[in-house]
This record gives C-alpha cells, sequence and structure tokens, in this order.
C-alpha cells in the first residue's frame, strides 16, 4: 500500500506519546522525506512517484515512530530527587533537634520545619511537572512583574526589620523577599536565552535587565542581595558570551567585564558612602569589617567562630550555644550541627548541599537546550553562592549577611525557595529529549578559543 | 546483506562516518551507500532513532544550520562517541580477525 507524507508523518506521530517532541522530530524527517525525493526527481522520476518512494523508503512508520517513542519521552533524574529526599529528611531531623534543645523553639519549631519541608518538596513536584520553557516565553513579563512586586514590598508594602522592608505576611507565614529574589535568577536565565545572537544590543539589554533586580535590592536595602545577584548574574553572563551567544565579543570581553566588575561596585560604594547615603549601621558594620574603629562589633560572628573552635570531630562540644546566638536555625547552623554533633556532622551537611549544586551544574551543562541550560546553570550557581556564603559566614570570615543554606536552613523562604529552583532543574531534566530548540542563527566562528 | 549482522554495528560505522565530518541524516545514507559501494541501504526509518538514541547517550550532539534555505539538523561526533568508536572497532577487528582465522581452517 503507498502512503503519502502526511500520512506517514500522522501514523508516526501517533506512535510518539509524548506530543511536546511531535515538532522536533516531524520537521527533521520530513525533510529528509523531501530531500529524498528530490534525489529521486534527478534521477528522472516524476514529481509523485519520487515522494512516493521516498516515503516507501522511510520504513513502517509505527515501527519508526515506536523506537523513537522509546527515545521522546519525559524523564526523571531519580539520583537528584533521592538527593533532595535524603537531604530533606536530613533537614528535618536537624531542625527537630534544634527545636528540642532549644526551650524558647520548642517542638512546635521542628513540627513548623517539617510541614515547611513537606509543603516543599510537593511544591518541586508541581514545578517538576511543569514546562520550564513557559518560564522563557514569558520571561520579559515575569521579570518585570517580580521587580515590580519587590519595589513596592521595598517601597512601604513590607514591613521593616533592621532597616531592610524585605518581609511580608502570608497566611500565618513570615516570607522574605530578599530570599525570594533569587527566584529571579531562573528568568534572568531564560531573558539572556532571548537576547542570545543579538550582538552589542543583546548584550545591553541582558545587562539592563540584570541592574533592575539589583536596584529593588539597593531599594530594599539589602547590598548582600545584590552583590549575590550581581556576581551570579555576571556568571552566567560569561557563560553566554564564553558559548558564543553574543558573536561580538571576545574572551578579552569577559576579562574586561570581570575586571570592572570587580572596581566599579567598590567605586559606586564608595561613592555612596562618601555622600552619606548608607544607613548609619551599614557604616558601622563596613567600619568593622574592614578592621576599622567601629561602634559595630560582630558578636554573632565572633561566638560563631568560638563555638565552631571548640567543637570536636564527633560528638557534643560540651558548650551551651542555643541561646547566645540569633538564627541558629538558619544562618548558624552548621554551628549548630558542630557544636551538638561534632564538626564532622557539619561537613556532611554541606557535603550533601553541595552535592546537590554540583548535580544542578551537571545537569544544567549536559542540556542541549540552550534555555534549560542557562535556567538551570542558574539555579545551581544559587545553590553554590549560598552554600559558600554560608560556610564563609559561620566561619567569621565575612560580615553578618542574609543567607540561608539550600533545603537545609529553618527560613521558610529558604525552604520554598530551595525546591522550586530544585523543581525547575528537574523540569528541565525531564524535558530534555523533548523540547526543540528555538531556531537563532548564530555565527559560527568560535569567539572564547 | 543479512540485517542481523549489521544491526549491531550500525553505530559504529555511523560515527565512523561522523568522525570525519559532521552530517545530516540524508548524507550519512548516502556516503554509507557509496562507501560501502551499495553494500550497506540503510533504511531512514532505523537511521533516526539509532541517531536520536546515540544523542541521548552524549555519543552525538546535534545543531541546524540553513543551507540554502532549508534547514537541516547536522549531528557532530563527541569525546565520548569518539571513545565508543574506538572501542567498538577494536571489538569488531578483533571479531572479524577471529571469524576470517575460522574460514581460513574450513578452505
Amino acid at each position: 500500500m503507498v502512503i503519502g507524507m502526511n500520512e506517514y508523518m500522522e501514523v508516526l506521530l501517533e506512535q510518539i506519546r509524548c506530543k511536546r517532541a511531535w515538532t522536533m522530530i516531524e520537521e527533521e524527517i520530513r525533510n529528509h522525506i523531501l530531500d529524498q525525493a528530490e534525489a529521486n526527481r534527478q534521477q528522472g522520476m516524476e514529481e509523485e512517484e519520487a515522494l512516493a518512494e521516498a516515503v516507501r523508503d522511510m520504513g513502517d512508520p509505527v515501527e519508526v515512530g515506536v523506537a523513537l517513542d522509546r527515545i521522546h519521552r519525559p524523564q526523571t533524574e531519580w539520583g537528584m530527587m533521592a538527593l533532595i529526599g535524603v537531604v530533606s529528611l536530613f533537614s528535618i531531623f536537624v531542625q527537630w533537634m534544634l527545636g528540642k534543645e532549644n526551650a524558647s523553639l520548642g517542638q512546635e519549631y521542628g513540627i513548623r520545619h517539617a510541614a515547611g519541608v513537606a509543603i516543599g518538596y510537593l511544591v518541586m513536584l508541581l514545578v517538576y511537572r511543569m514546562d520550564y520553557s513557559n518560564i522563557g516565553k514569558y520571561a520579559k513579563r515575569i521579570g518585570v512583574l517580580f521587580c515590580v512586586f519587590v519595589f513596592f514590598v521595598a517601597g512601604g508594602l513590607g514591613m521593616e526589620i533592621n532597616g531592610a522592608r524585605a518581609w511580608i505576611h502570608l497566611g500565618g507565614s513570615r516570607l522574605s523577599v530578599i530570599f525570594l529574589m533569587y527566584l529571579f535568577i531562573p528568568i534572568y536565565g531564560a531573558l539572556v536565552y532571548r537576547y542570545r545572537g543579538m550582538g552589542w544590543k543583546g548584550l545591553g539589554k541582558c545587562f539592563g535587565w540584570m541592574l533592575l533586580p539589583i536596584l529593588a535590592a539597593w531599594k530594599i536595602p539589602c547590598m548582600s542581595l545584590a552583590l549575590a545577584l550581581f556576581l551570579i548574574m555576571s556568571l552566567m553572563l560569561s557563560v553566554a558570551v564564553c558559548r558564543g551567544w553574543f558573536p561580538v565579543c571576545s574572551k578579552k570581553i569577559v576579562a574586561v567585564y570581570w575586571i570592572l566588575a570587580a572596581v566599579l561596585p567598590v567605586c559606586f560604594f564608595l561613592f555612596i558612602a562618601s555622600i552619606g547615603n548608607l544607613a548609619g549601621y551599614q557604616q558601622e558594620r563596613i567600619k568593622g569589617f574592614l578592621g576599622m574603629e567601629s561602634a559595630y562589633v560582630d558578636h554573632a560572628g565572633h561566638l560563631a567562630v568560638e563555638y565552631i573552635r571548640s567543637s570536636r570531630l564527633i560528638g557534643n562540644s560540651g558548650k551551651e550555644i542555643i541561646d547566645w546566638l540569633p538564627e541558629m536555625g538558619s544562618d548558624y547552623i552548621l554551628v549548630f550541627l558542630a557544636s551538638y554533633y561534632g564538626i564532622l556532622a557539619a561537613l556532611v551537611a554541606g557535603v550533601l548541599i553541595l552535592a546537590i549544586a554540583a548535580k544542578t551544574i551537571h545537569i544544567a551543562f549536559g542540556q542541549k537546550n540552550q534555555l534549560g541550560m542557562m535556567m538551570g546553570c542558574g539555579c545551581g550557581l544559587v545553590f553554590e553562592m549560598m552554600t559558600l556564603v554560608g560556610v564563609l559566614r559561620n566561619f567569621g570570615l565575612i560580615p553578618a549577611t542574609q543567607i540561608f543554606f539550600p533545603f537545609l536552613s529553618g527560613s521558610q523562604t529558604g525552604v520554598i525557595v530551595s525546591y522550586i529552583l530544585a523543581g525547575i532543574i528537574l523540569s528541565i531534566y525531564r524535558y530534555r529529549n523533548i523540547l526543540p530548540e528555538e531556531k537563532t542563527v548564530l555565527e559560527q566562528k568560535p569567539f572564547c578559543k | 546483506m543479512d540485517k542481523a549482522l549489521l544491526s549491531g554495528s550500525m553505530g559504529m560505522l555511523l560515527l565512523k562516518l561522523l568522525s570525519e565530518g559532521d552530517k545530516y541524516g540524508y548524507e550519512m545514507i548516502e556516503e554509507l551507500r557509496k562507501q560501502s559501494k551499495n553494500v550497506f541501504e540503510l533504511k531512514a526509518g532505523t537511521l533516526y532513532p539509532l541517531l536520536h538514541g546515540m544523542e541521548e547517550k552524549k555519543m552525538l550532539t546535534s545543531y541546524e544550520r540553513e543551507v540554502l534555505g532549508k534547514t537541516r539538523k547536522y549531528y557532530s561526533i563527541t569525546k565520548e562517541g569518539r571513545r565508543v568508536l574506538k572501542q567498538k572497532t577494536e571489538e569488531w577487528q578483533e571479531y572479524s580477525e577471529a571469524v576470517l582465522r575460522v574460514l581460513a581452517l574450513e578452505g
């Protein structure tokens, strides 16, 4: 029986259960049939006969469709899910013990955290089922709405704590907009992807989008957030440039960018400080950290270092610390672990989170779809950055800052943000053999060799 | 030629073709036919699941390029693909030498 090209494609595609993969497969097979038909015509066949012969050459559409269906189906990264599950259980245990040890928190604290983790895990599964490319499709709108929301919160809608207007009440929970801001990172990845192939103009737009959340962080004000966002987005932009997304650039441009990235914020900061635009406590903190005479003393930082020093490799250090350190469940969770269970326990926690961060980066760079690569890269960088900053803070190497250990901290917002980012990376993996790459003509010249 | 003989080695042949330069599906079938002097007539329906499977296993990567107004999906061999090719080639040589030795005995 002779069947036409359209009929052939219809039968073939019917075998592939995941409809999202159809476009990508159909285009390739159709082009092949047309190439073959053209070759047949050049050998002297009539147009209709040439096409029919080309279709016949393809083989059984059911057999081909079934074979392709085995490859192009949603996939689950079970390893990552299991790893996150292990970290979640570890987190519940640690926070439960912290609540038990600290009378002012009580067991209710542990229950609340366990509920937060359970909700977070469910949210992660929901995000994982969603098609992440929709973020790419509406990146500009989501990005604008996101930043406008933060400006509104910082402008008066939010609650002010320690000079930063960054908290909102939702139901019975208090959410930190500072931590929510890290959700802008995958959106930024999608925005960079949208501007690829646009040369200097595209690069300028990417830079403009970078300024928006940084200004929002400035408005809060939260300098550590502004700096963290700047570093993460700059790294993402560097990856894009090195991959030839912006054909005007070279390796030198990336080097110049990083030199400017190191110098300009310092100059800007000094300028702001010189015109007296920094809050008093900010000025004192900076002086204190720089070793200058200051009214600010980093008690928490000093105590954290003291407790880490007095920790044993395994087992309780015997030092009562709960009532001394604020935010023990989030900012200083490693100090708690080291003091109560030994340095090894803190090390295990750090390794577990870094394993998730490394796995995230690995999944991202293994993506063929460049939108997924860039968004995933951003998620991984958030995990890496938060862990690194957290470890430095626990060892008293940097001043007090707004941090959360991904998946581990008792911060409700930190927990939710961690699971949403994990959901995005799982969604990226899920659709890795399904979503077609958006067509963008990039120059073939390698720019960063 | 017996299909069963070919099925296991087709991946190796495609990797070999791609080790000489990036190609699109139709080009691979033509090249294979020419180089094998019409012995290997690979069906396109067999080719694409094979290519997509090898891409999933990271032996190949693909990209689209516009050539003479047509968008073509090119395949390119990866480092992993070259490693597999080397391994499969060695296995194949060992196997074919053994077969030839046995056939020589019979002769």
